[in-house]
């Protein structure tokens, strides 16, 4: 379960990055996550994700006909808060990746040393 | 758009987890069109629903709960629909049969069980949401089902035995009750927008009214009325069902 909890954080901040690239939708978020190499991430799992960052007013919604025609379709759109909570994650992301990426490396350098 | 059978009982499994957990309507339909979205654009890349959602559907359903508040209004606006519905059923009828004596028991006990019924019902529409066997579905329900005539039976012998009248309506009164549920039925029709609480009241209490004018002996009489409500009731719900099935 922890492991999952540090992912959902980890993915509602690239879920927040992505939308504030302009808007988009649930499936096009997906592709978007696979072609950065987002395979762990189940499909389903950004839903209830995304409803949580509605909630919190991160990001707005509007409902629009596909291009294509067919039915509706949700479109995502990053709010000022939203915005903020990125700023927030990037930096909380830089510094734990630099902890990390030193401790890991450290490590490493440990072994051969031995 | 036509979705394979699976991803469309998914969907409807989570239409029933989120309602009976008590979310919103117009939220879980919202969930829902966009999930619906999805599938649609995953499964024509080939995708299945195991894709999307991982092998455990109920664990899925529960991520989409925590998100969710309980819908107060919405259940209490439910509540007092059943609540009104089960009396105006029980009135009519008992309009019908000129036994508008109600004891303490009554005035208490079809409130009390109908509540009770409600909230065990959305206990058990959860559990069903998650419940992949269609026998066990049916018979957890014909069991839910026995325990509430049995609710019923109790109350009534309770009542035969121990109840004293507290309340009794003469003619007058009587016809004031019978406008009163059939304005209920009206109102229900109208708020659920679907003629199920017309057409059952209906067929429920109209072949017994009726016969009560022929020269027919009494037990014959109930056994007609009786016959004739069920089969006209389970006709209608079949056209419905039938019906329903052809817009999906």
């Amino acid at each position: 379960m922890e492991s999952s909890q540090i992912l959902k954080g980890i993915l509602e901040g690239c879920l927040l990055a992505i939308i504030s690239k302009g808007e988009t939708y649930g499936y096009e978020m997906i592709e978007k996550l696979g072609k950065y190499g987002f395979i762990m991430v189940r499909e389903g799992s950004i839903y209830p994700l995304l409803l949580r960052m509605r909630k919190e007013k991160l990001v707005e919604v509007k409902t629009k006909p596909v291009p294509s025609g067919g039915p509706q379709r949700k479109y995502y759109y990053i709010t000022n808060k939203g915005l903020e909570e990125l700023e927030k994650f990037k930096e909380i992301w830089m510094d734990i990746s630099t902890s990390v990426n030193m401790l890991l490396d450290q490590e490493t350098k440990g072994e051969i040393e031995k | 758009m036509k979705l394979s059978p699976e991803s469309r009982k998914f969907i409807e499994d989570l239409r029933l987890y989120l309602f009976s957990t008590g979310k919103s309507d117009n939220e879980i339909e919202d969930i829902v069109a966009e999930l619906e979205d999805h599938l649609w654009e995953a499964e024509k890349r080939g995708k299945s629903i195991i894709d999307i959602i991982g092998n455990s559907p109920k664990e899925y359903m529960e991520q989409f709960a925590n998100e969710m508040k309980f819908d107060i209004k919405q259940w209490t606006g439910y509540g007092a629909m059943m609540i009104l519905g089960v009396f105006a059923f029980v009135l009519m009828g008992d309009v019908i049969n000129r036994d508008t004596d109600y004891s303490w028991f009554e005035l208490i006990g079809y409130p009390l069980l109908t509540v009770c019924f409600l909230l065990l019902f959305m206990k058990v529409m959860k559990f069903l949401a998650g419940v992949r066997k269609k026998s066990v579905g049916w018979i957890v329900l014909l069991l839910i089902s026995a325990i509430q005539i049995g609710g019923f039976v109790l109350l009534i012998w309770l009542d035969n035995r121990y109840g004293e009248t507290v309340i009794h309506f003469n003619s007058t009164g009587n016809i004031v009750l019978f406008c009163l549920s059939a304005l209920i039925f009206i109102g229900g029709s109208i708020w659920s927008k679907s003629l199920v609480l017309i057409v059952i009241p209906i067929f429920l209490y109209l072949p017994e009214y009726v016969l009560m004018f022929t020269p027919l002996k009494e037990d014959l009489q109930m056994v007609i009325s009786h016959l004739i409500s069920l089969l006209g009731i389970l006709i209608y719900l079949f056209f419905v069902n039938r019906k329903e099935n052809r817009f999906e």
